[in-house]
């Protein structure tokens, strides 16, 4: 194990048409395509041609699938990190990769979540990111701001200046004006299909607790850092918490890559898609050596891992 | 066992045995060293056979200080400080999987060992021990003597790691006679560069403040010894003493004496013949074969390489210097400051050690006796306790606040007193990039407060201030703009730095300094 390395998996807002074809090209990439293919019962490459990854179940689910095979890939070749930690979606892939729960139950889960989260949208509610104030700045100004009628909520913390409310479009207008009156850089709605870690999922949060009570979970054979609360977790209970309610919470993300600091992992190695989590700790733990395994290749990523673990 | 040397297989089964559950464990987490070995060895311990250890530990560092608490083997700690575990030991704290005893300054702490906190065990490292035990502690002392000496002399245990067994050590730091277990490690003591800082990032802001603080107070006041707090903003002034001090002729005046961890950047002012001495609290990644060349500055040993104490530094640092300056991120307008973040518990480390005023001193110094600002008979001076803010971090949070978040974070986590670093009433000076306040001559506290507004630039607190009132404290002397002690702030660019870069470090040290891999570019 590379005492120095973790692993971190990107959410929603990272998927691309194409993404699964620029995988590295590797025995374990395609035995993790066959294996979630026979579960999906069609090829997983069918998920994101530019019209499909428009739905959301597709784009959780390819996600899922770039995650785990990614990581499938770098631990052939040798690189087991110390520590998984994934951003919302990303958090299945972190759990499948630390043996919690198996593939085939970890396709059943996001399959669900991704149809609930649809389901559960309702029109008029969205995401909005509020960059250059702090949390409990946003926090005062959610408080103020929001009504039954037009709620508002604090959502993820991904840096300690780049933080994401939910709620009605309403509430959150009130919010962003406030919050630029108040010297925020920018408050910009997010461009997303469905309504995400806001407290109006919590019956999609309890129905992904139903079903995780019929799945088989076992320990995590490595630290996995929670969204929600941002805690190292080590028993399988409370990840399968962590993971049924992100949706209904704002992910702690800033936090949580805080924590992988704190544990002693140096190299953060962001599985597939994209980059975005490694931008974030560039900017916000910029002692940490971050590398976006899709800028890369395989071997130099393996080669860093070996290089850190010393 | 071979006289006190443990095979290191046997180590865990030796902690198991030897400690007991609920002992008071002082574990050598000092500030540059860590008994790494023994704190990994103790987390492989069964909790169901030690467990509720009380940890006494100066500074929470590595991952494993904390696991320790997760898994139950130790649930109370007395400690100082915690920068590099403040969020996990924050979380911890909200679990309730840990209970502080209380939050210390460094020397404090360790006073504590001789009275209530006497330890039953404690697991130190040093670089070498002989057969017999000796240990060599060598650059890295820091805390060990301190802390072998309170379990020592009260029939507590001592287990040491150490790098190597040899038979005759350079020097004896620490005699075999206080030392019970030796055991050779994995691998040598965790050590961190934590007082290394790169020119390179020194900006102008930095290299102004720099200037006002040699001018404004250290010819000013004639400030001969002192401690400069980490931080870039001091790593400016030093180098800034053979360029920007050498021009107002201030070599040998000022900044000869100093308790300071061998920064690299005081190796230009040292080559140029500023500093007469330092005294170490500990040694620092790179430094060793520069120190080893500089024994009429540094404190070695017949074997040529440095000796540092930390509870002797901090306790020069306390009595013994004219000034002590450090940098801050959060001030209120009564000049007391903190650098808590919300949500993390960083503890203090020795600045409130160094940045008060201790009343028990009675020698004097023409520093020291400059701050007397009564006419009283029995009026004595101060230490110049010097804080540098930057009135605005990163674009949008003012650092003059109404109430410091340690405050807030103080209260969350049921703290009987809030985390203030250091207190209003011990500061004499506030530097910011607007000038300087000279808070020890303001008469009264809303002066005080007027003195500090008048540079707290456009925060909410700095908007308070009244043009006529600054222009009255300005001509009194107790607020200085740059221009009002001849600082020209287009002088301040860092083509005024003696050194800019890691290269231009080692360039001055002759090649001696060995900057670690995270600080070479090339």
């Amino acid at each position: 194990m590379h005492v120095s390395m973790a692993l971190v998996f990107p959410g929603q807002g990272s998927q691309i048409p194409g993404m699964l074809d620029r995988l590295p090209n590797h025995p374990a990439v395609l035995q993790t395509f066959e294996e979630m293919s026979a579960e999906l019962e069609h090829d997983v490459r069918q998920l994101d041609s530019p019209e499909t990854i428009r739905s959301t179940v597709s784009a959780q689910l390819a996600l899922l699938a770039a995650g785990v095979a990614a990581a499938r890939a770098l631990e052939d070749e040798g690189a087991i990190p110390k520590a998984v930690a994934g951003l919302s979606i990303g958090a299945f892939a972190a759990a499948v990769h630390a043996h919690v729960l198996t593939l085939a139950d970890g396709i059943r889960l996001v399959r669900q979540r991704a149809e609930l989260m649809e389901k559960h949208s309702p029109s008029g509610y969205g995401l909005v990111a509020i960059l250059g104030l702090k949390e409990d700045q946003v926090a005062a100004l959610v408080q103020q701001a929001t009504s039954a009628d037009n709620p508002a909520y604090l959502g993820n913390v991904n840096a300690p200046e780049q933080i994401v409310i939910s709620g009605s479009w309403n509430g959150m207008q009130k919010v962003s004006d406030a919050a630029l009156k108040a010297g925020a850089r920018k408050a910009e709605r997010l461009n997303v299909p469905v309504l995400s870690h806001s407290p109006l999922l919590q019956p999609v949060a309890d129905a992904l607790t139903q079903t995780l009570q019929s799945i088989p979970l076992r320990a995590p054979r490595m630290v996995y850092v929670g969204n929600v609360t941002a805690r190292a977790m080590q028993t399988a209970e409370e990840i399968a918490w962590d993971l049924a309610s992100n949706v209904a919470h704002g992910v702690r993300w800033h936090d949580a890559t805080t924590v992988l600091q704190e544990l002693g992992c140096s190299l953060f190695i962001e599985m597939p898609p994209g980059h975005v989590l490694t931008n974030l700790a560039k900017k916000s733990l910029p002692q940490i050596r971050s590398i976006a395994l899709a800028d890369s290749s395989l071997s130099y990523v393996v080669r860093q891992a070996f290089q850190h673990s010393s | 066992m071979q006289g006190p040397i443990l095979p290191p297989e046997k180590i865990t089964n030796a902690l198991q045995l030897l400690l007991k559950s609920g002992d008071r464990i002082v574990l050598e987490g000092d500030n540059q060293k860590q008994a790494d070995f023994l704190s990994r060895s103790l987390v492989q311990v069964d909790p169901q056979k030690l467990h509720n250890l009380h940890l006494i530990i100066s500074s929470i560092s590595r991952p494993e200080h904390l696991t320790l608490f997760e898994l139950g083997i130790a649930k109370k700690v007395d400690f100082s400080f915690a920068g590099p575990q403040s969020l996990r030991l924050a979380q911890l704290l909200e679990d309730g999987k840990i209970e502080i005893g209380a939050i210390h300054t460094y020397v404090e702490l360790y006073a504590r060992l001789f009275i209530d906190l006497i330890p039953d065990v404690v697991l130190v490292c040093a670089e070498q021990a002989d057969e017999e035990g000796n240990l060599y502690t060598g650059p890295n002392t820091e805390d060990t003597p301190v802390i072998v000496e309170a379990a020592g002399f009260r029939d507590g245990l001592v287990i040491a790691q150490v790098n190597e067994i040899k038979g005759k050590l350079p020097r004896v730091d620490i005699p075999g006679s206080w030392v019970d277990v030796i055991v050779q490690a994995d691998r040598p003591f965790a050590l961190e560069p934590l007082f290394t800082r790169d020119p390179r990032q020194i900006d102008e802001l930095q290299i102004l403040m720099g200037m006002m603080v040699i001018r404004g107070i250290y010819e000013r006041h004639g400030v001969q010894s002192l401690n400069h707090g980490i931080g870039f903003d001091t790593a400016a002034i030093e180098l800034l003493l053979p360029t920007y001090g050498e021009s107002l002729g201030l070599k040998g005046k000022i900044c000869k004496h100093w308790a300071l961890n061998p920064h690299p950047t005081l190796i230009p002012a040292i080559e140029s013949g500023w500093v007469k001495s330092v005294h170490c609290f500990g040694s620092e990644v790179g430094m060793d074969q520069y120190i080893a060349a500089r024994p009429d500055v540094f404190f070695t040993g017949k074997d040529g390489r440095l000796r540092s104490n930390r509870v002797l530094c901090q306790l020069a640092g306390q009595y013994a210097i004219d000034a002590f300056i450090g940098s801050t991120l959060q001030m209120d307008a009564d000049a007391n400051s903190s650098t808590v973040t919300k949500g993390r518990l960083a503890g203090f480390g020795g600045a409130p050690n160094m940045g008060h005023d201790p009343h028990g001193r009675r020698h004097s110094s023409p520093a020291w006796l400059d701050m007397i600002a009564s006419p009283s008979p029995l009026s004595r001076g101060r230490k110049l306790v010097v804080q540098i803010v930057e009135t605005f971090h990163s674009g949008n949070s003012p650092a003059f606040v109404e109430n410091l978040d340690a405050l807030s974070v103080g209260r969350k986590a049921g703290m009987p007193l809030a985390p203030v670093m250091i207190y209003g009433d011990d500061v004499t000076h506030v530097v910011t990039e607007e000038g300087i306040a000279y808070v020890y001559k303001a008469e009264g506290e809303t002066e005080r407060r007027r003195a500090l507004a008048a540079v707290a630039g456009v925060s909410p607190i700095g908007l308070k201030a009244k043009p006529e009132e600054t222009a009255a404290l300005r001509k009194r002397g107790i607020v200085a703009y740059p221009e009002d002690i001849a600082v020209q702030r287009l002088q301040a660019n860092r083509s005024l730095l003696a050194a800019r870069s890691m290269e231009d470090l080692v360039a001055w040290s002759g090649g001696l300094y060995r900057p670690p891999p995270r600080f070479r570019s090339w």
